[in-house]
C-alpha cells in the first residue's frame, strides 16, 4: 500500500515557546510558508502553491494587537471563506505555539502551558481523491478558528462548524465527516488489544444546493480524545513501509464526537 | 493494495422470487450454507455451524419455520451461548423475493416484502489489524422482530445484539460515518462518486468503553442509493464487487448497509 494522497503532500512543522506577541507567530509562519513554496504577494498575505487542479487559497495574517492574531482565508476567486482570531497571553506563563503548513493546509495552535484551552486557526484544501482535483468543485477551501472577529470565543454550536463557500455564500456549517456510535454519538476508541484507531477526516460542502463530500483533510488524522493526550506525538503507519509522526493538537473535529485532530509533523 | 480481509471471506448470493412459505427459506439456506462448508448438526435439524476460520472461530444459527410466514433464526456464539432469537415475516398474498447473502463469516436473509421489509443478519466480526483471536465476543446479530413478534432491532436502527459480559445485549453498535448533524447521510462527491466505508461495531470490552469490536464481513456502509439495487464497488486496485443496497439502514444517521452479492 502506498501513502494515501491526502497524507502525501508537502508539510513542515515549527513551534515556539513563551511568546508574548503574535508577531513571533507571524514571523515564523512567513518562514515556514516560504519553505513549502507559498508566496507572499503583499504584507501579511500568503498564497499557497497551486495543486494539480489549479486549486489554491490565501491567508492574510493581521496583528490586531500584541496578543490577538487575525486570520482571513480566501479561495482562488478572492472570495472570503472566513475570518477568525486567536488570542495569546501577555503575562507569564506566556504562550506556546505550533505551526503546521504545507501545500494544502495551514494550522496555527496556541496555548498557555498547563491550561486546557487550545486556541487555533486553520485552513485546508481537502484532497478529493479519487475524483480529480481539477473541476470537481470551484469551492473547496474550509477553515475554522477559535475566536470571531470581535475576539469572542466561538459558541459551542458554531465551534462544531467549519467555514466554506456554500452554494455561493460563505457559511459556517457542520461539515466534518466523523465516526460515531449511532445512538450515543460516541466514537469507538481503540481495538480490543489497545491498538489506536486513526482515521481520515472528511469534509462536506454545499454544491448547488446539495451537500457533497469534498474530500479528506490533508495531513490530518482523527484519533480518540479518550486515549491520547493533547501534544502527544503518535507514530502511525501510513503505508506498508512508512511511519508518519502526528502531533495531537487538541482540537475536536466536532463537539461531542470524541475525536482530536492530529497533524502530521 | 489487496482485497481487505473483511471482504476476502467466502461468499454466495441467492435470490428466490415468489416465496410464500418459510420452508423455502430453510431449503434455500441449506443449499447455500452447505456449499460454503457449513455443517448441520443432524440432517434436518436446522442447526448450522459455520466453518472454523483460521483462528478456530465459528458461530451457529438455528433456522425454523414457526408458521408459513414466520421464519425464526436463532444465533449462538462459539460456545453455544444464545445471542438472540429473531423472527422475520413474509408478506401474505403472492409471495415475495427472498435474498440470501451468505459466507463463511455471515448470513443475511432479507425479505423484499411489498410492505415492510424484513431482515435477519448474523456474523462474526473481523478484527484486522489485530488478530481475530483477541476478542471472544465476536458474534453479532440483528432481526426485525422477536420470536414473539415484539420490536427488536428492526430495519432502520443501528442496533445489533451481542454478548456483553456474558449477557445478550442489543444496543446501537454500528459505528456510522456522517457529518454529525444527526440526519445527514454519507454524501456523494461533487463529481458523483459514491462513497463506501467499512461497517464497524463498538462494544464495551475489557474495561474499554466503546472499543472497536471489529468490522462486519462482506458488508459496506455507503451513500444512499436505491434500496434493493445493485452497485459495483472497487475493493482493490484491480477488483470490483457487486453489493446490494440493503433496506437496512443505520437509523436516523441515514447510512445504508450494502451486502456482497456476487
Amino acid at each position: 500500500m502506498a501513502v494515501p494522497s491526502f497524507l502525501n503532500w508537502s508539510y513542515v512543522y515549527s513551534s515556539g515557546l513563551g511568546i508574548d506577541d503574535v508577531q513571533d507567530i507571524m514571523d515564523d509562519f512567513a518562514t515556514q510558508a516560504a519553505s513549502v513554496s507559498w508566496t507572499n504577494p503583499s504584507a501579511g498575505l500568503y498564497q499557497s502553491p497551486a495543486d494539480s487542479g489549479g486549486r489554491w487559497m490565501d491567508i492574510l495574517l493581521t496583528r490586531t494587537s500584541a496578543t490577538i492574531l487575525e486570520f482571513r482565508v480566501r479561495d482562488h476567486s478572492g472570495s472570503t471563506v472566513g475570518t477568525r482570531r486567536l488570542q495569546i497571553s501577555a503575562s507569564a506563563p506566556t504562550t506556546n505555539y505550533n505551526i503546521f503548513i504545507g501545500q494544502c493546509h495551514a494550522v496555527i495552535t496556541a496555548h498557555v502551558p498547563n491550561q486546557a484551552a487550545r486556541e487555533y486557526l486553520m485552513a485546508f484544501i481537502p484532497d478529493p481523491d479519487p475524483e480529480a482535483a481539477s473541476g470537481c468543485t470551484t469551492t473547496y477551501v474550509v477553515m475554522k478558528g477559535y475566536r470571531n472577529t470581535s475576539t469572542a470565543t466561538v459558541a459551542q454550536s458554531v465551534y462544531d462548524q467549519w467555514g466554506a463557500i456554500d452554494n455561493g455564500s460563505a457559511a459556517y456549517a457542520t461539515r466534518a465527516q466523523v465516526w460515531y456510535n449511532g445512538a450515543s454519538q460516541v466514537a469507538w476508541t481503540t481495538l480490543n488489544r489497545g491498538a489506536l484507531i486513526a482515521l481520515p477526516m472528511g469534509m462536506n460542502i454545499n454544491v448547488s444546493g446539495t451537500f457533497r463530500y469534498l474530500g479528506r483533510v490533508p495531513m490530518c488524522l482523527l484519533v480518540s480524545d479518550s486515549v491520547v493526550a493533547i501534544d502527544a506525538e503518535l507514530q502511525i503507519p501510513i503505508s506498508s513501509t512508512t511511519i508518519g509522526t502526528f502531533k495531537v493538537i487538541g482540537v475536536d473535529s466536532a463537539a461531542n464526537y470524541d475525536h482530536y485532530m492530529a497533524m502530521r509533523k | 493494495m489487496a482485497v481487505p480481509a473483511f471482504l476476502n471471506t467466502t461468499h454466495r448470493y441467492l435470490s428466490t422470487p415468489g416465496v410464500t412459505d418459510c420452508n423455502t427459506c430453510i431449503s434455500d439456506l441449506a443449499t447455500e450454507l452447505g456449499a460454503l462448508s457449513w455443517t448441520e448438526s443432524a440432517p434436518g435439524s436446522g442447526l448450522w455451524q459455520s466453518p472454523d476460520d483460521s483462528y478456530g472461530r465459528h458461530f451457529s444459527i438455528l433456522i425454523e419455520r414457526n408458521a408459513a410466514a414466520n421464519f425464526h433464526i436463532t444465533t449462538y456464539d462459539q460456545n453455544d451461548l444464545l445471542i438472540y432469537a429473531r423472527r422475520i415475516v413474509l408478506d401474505g398474498g403472492g409471495g415475495c423475493e427472498v435474498r440470501y447473502y451468505t459466507g463463511s463469516h455471515h448470513v443475511v436473509v432479507e425479505f423484499q416484502n411489498s410492505g415492510t421489509k424484513q431482515i435477519y443478519a448474523g456474523c462474526m466480526l473481523m478484527m484486522n489489524p489485530e488478530d481475530d483471536s483477541i476478542n471472544q465476543n465476536y458474534v453479532v446479530c440483528r432481526g426485525s422482530v422477536t420470536t414473539a413478534g415484539a420490536a427488536a432491532e428492526g430495519i432502520n436502527l443501528p442496533n445489533w445484539g451481542m454478548l456483553v459480559n456474558g449477557t445478550p445485549n442489543t444496543a446501537a453498535r454500528l459505528t456510522v460515518w456522517g457529518d454529525g448533524s444527526g440526519s445527514a447521510h454519507i454524501p456523494t462527491m461533487p463529481g458523483g462518486t459514491r462513497l463506501y466505508v467499512p461497517a464497524y461495531m463498538a462494544v464495551t470490552h475489557g474495561g474499554v468503553t466503546y472499543a472497536c469490536a471489529g468490522v462486519i464481513p462482506q458488508c459496506l456502509m455507503g451513500s444512499r442509493g436505491t434500496a434493493g439495487s445493485a452497485y459495483t464497488v472497487p475493493i482493490d486496485t484491480s477488483t470490483t464487487a457487486t453489493f446490494h443496497n440493503s433496506h437496512a439502514t443505520a437509523g436516523d444517521r441515514g447510512a445504508y448497509l450494502f451486502w456482497r452479492a456476487d
